[in-house]
């Protein structure tokens, strides 16, 4: 009936999404590893209708090139990868990755995940696992009387076992990249799997083609700035308060119109 | 006699219009690289059609010839702002700004197509695409990259990371930055994308001046917007009571003149 109602709908429902992302980049502030999401808008589709009904020859009130803006869609949602700061915990099991590169996990059903690093440990097969139980791949044993475990920055694991005085290389983690790290599933618990828009991971070895080394003591903080979504809330909740009012100019309008037969 | 009606009643429409802009501005105040639209009408009877379509710089929206001077009013200019919006800083490698007047150049479905919103992204192929997966055009053809966060200099050459920092010293493209002769006259297709008959000129490296990891905010002011908003508002209602008092005094006239006692 007015499009002007339904096109300060989609601002404010855009502006809604909009705080919705910034709530859960700020919800994860303190989550080790958390990637923030972003969100793109972009003008919807504008449709020429003299156009699409060129065998209509009525002029109507916008003329011959009627153009129907129909508001504001939502062009993307991403993650973004930029690295969050490091963070120094001097635990063993504390892995974070400085580079691009992410580690493969096995998920139970078989298929494969990906993490940036995190807290791990020893689940109960021995292997060098996600805080979630999910094995690193290629599985790393962790032998059951071991005392120290070192980690270094290309991957390699050794192992310093009760009455031993060397430790022995249990094996080596791997990195892996992909094109469009962007294009990553998050599937909670610091997980990612591969989508169609991410491509398919790139394998390699650590501190190697730009993968990024591993650095054992250390977690990755998150990458969500407070300021920037901060300003980003500000300005959210200022243009959805500003299209509530369209809307209700809208409305007062259609009352009016109501209003002219008494 | 039905004049005071008909005008009062295109006035309204025309404040109607009007509101539709303002929303869909008001709504796109967030979208990066929006251009905000500006209606205004023309005064009845000051301007035939054939003097509009003169006018090259205006879009006219006007319909058919009008058929009579009535029909003049109700023609509505939709003209697009073009005035740049001011640079936010994004920090991201696949976010680029033009800084100058300038379109990018993006391949869709429907042929070469024009934008200014620099929100990229790679898609599995390792190719510069727009958030709605449309190759963005380099010089040469559409830009491929095997690693994400490039680099991209102010004249839009394109140099691929090195693993460890820097950048490679070669480029693998460059953006293609064009121009219009008469950037008015562009039609808008959603998604940020214009499109248009013109030859689009290709800007030379002097005239280019690109921004990595900004992104040009919408030129949208609220300020401007709610004013217009509060103005249709105002002459809307002041156009109902118009017809509202046209109404009443046909209604006595009527009553008065059938009164033959």
């Amino acid at each position: 009936m007015f499009d002007a109602l339904y096109i300060s709908a989609t601002g404010m429902q855009a502006q809604q999404l909009n705080v919705d992302t910034i709530a859960n980049n700020l919800a994860n502030v303190n989550t080790t590893g958390f990637k923030r999401s972003k969100i793109s808008f972009t003008d919807l589709m504008v449709q020429e209708a003299g156009r699409l009904a060129s065998s209509q020859e009525e002029p109507s009130l916008l003329g011959g090139g009627n153009r129907v803006g129909a508001g504001v869609g939502i062009g993307s949602t991403a993650r973004l990868f930029d690295m969050g700061d490091l963070k120094k915990t001097e635990s063993a099991f504390d892995i974070a990755i400085q580079g691009d590169g992410f580690l493969e996990v096995t998920m139970p059903d078989g298929s494969s995940a990906y993490t940036r690093g995190g807290t791990f440990k020893i689940n109960r097969d021995g292997m060098l696992a996600t805080s979630g139980g999910f094995p690193l791949k290629p599985s790393l044993a962790i032998p059951d009387n071991a005392q120290n475990m070192q980690i270094d920055s290309d991957g390699r694991v050794h192992v310093q076992t009760a009455g031993q005085s060397t430790p022995v290389d249990v094996g080596q983690l791997e990195l892996v990249r992909f094109t469009n790290p962007t294009g990553l599933m998050a599937q909670g618990d610091n997980l990612y799997r591969v989508s169609p828009n991410s491509g398919e991971a790139i394998s390699g070895k650590a501190a190697e083609d730009g993968m990024g080394s591993l650095a054992q003591g250390f977690l990755e903080g998150s990458n969500v700035k407070l300021t920037e979504e901060m300003v980003s809330l500000m300005v959210a909740q200022r243009v959805y308060e500003a299209n509530v009012k369209v809307m209700q100019a809208s409305d007062e309008m259609l009352g009016m119109i109501n209003g002219l037969r008494k | 006699m039905n004049d005071v009606l008909a005008i009062s009643l295109q006035s309204m429409q025309q404040d109607m219009a009007r509101l539709e802009r303002i929303s869909l501005n008001m709504a796109n105040a967030t979208t990066p690289g929006y251009k905000r639209e500006v209606v205004s009408a023309l005064p009845s009877n000051a301007a035939t059609f054939s003097d509009v379509m003169a006018s090259e710089s205006l879009s006219t929206l006007g319909g058919q010839v009008p058929a009579n001077a009535a029909q003049v009013a109700n023609m509505l200019l939709i003209q697009t702002d073009a005035r740049p919006g001011t640079l936010r800083s994004t920090g991201q490698s696949l976010d680029v700004a033009v800084a100058t007047p300038g379109f990018f150049e993006v391949s869709t479905q429907a042929g070469l197509a024009y934008t200014r919103q620099g929100s990229w992204q790679l898609d599995p192929r390792g190719r510069l695409v727009t958030a709605q997966g449309n190759p963005v055009m380099g010089v040469g053809g559409e830009i491929v990259l095997s690693r994400p966060n490039p680099v991209i200099d102010a004249t839009g050459q394109v140099f691929e990371s090195k693993p460890g920092g820097g950048a490679e010293a070669t480029p693998v493209g460059q953006l293609k930055v064009v121009n219009f002769d008469n950037p008015q006259k562009l039609h808008r297709m959603g998604d940020g994308l214009m499109s248009t008959e013109q030859v689009p000129s290709q800007l030379t490296d002097s005239e280019v001046q690109l921004r990595q990891g900004f992104l040009e905010n919408s030129n949208v002011s609220s300020m401007h917007e709610m004013a217009q908003l509060i103005q249709s508002m105002r002459h809307f209602e002041s156009m109902q009571r118009v017809a509202l008092g046209y109404d009443e005094m046909i209604g006595g006239a009527v009553r008065k003149l059938g009164d033959l006692s």
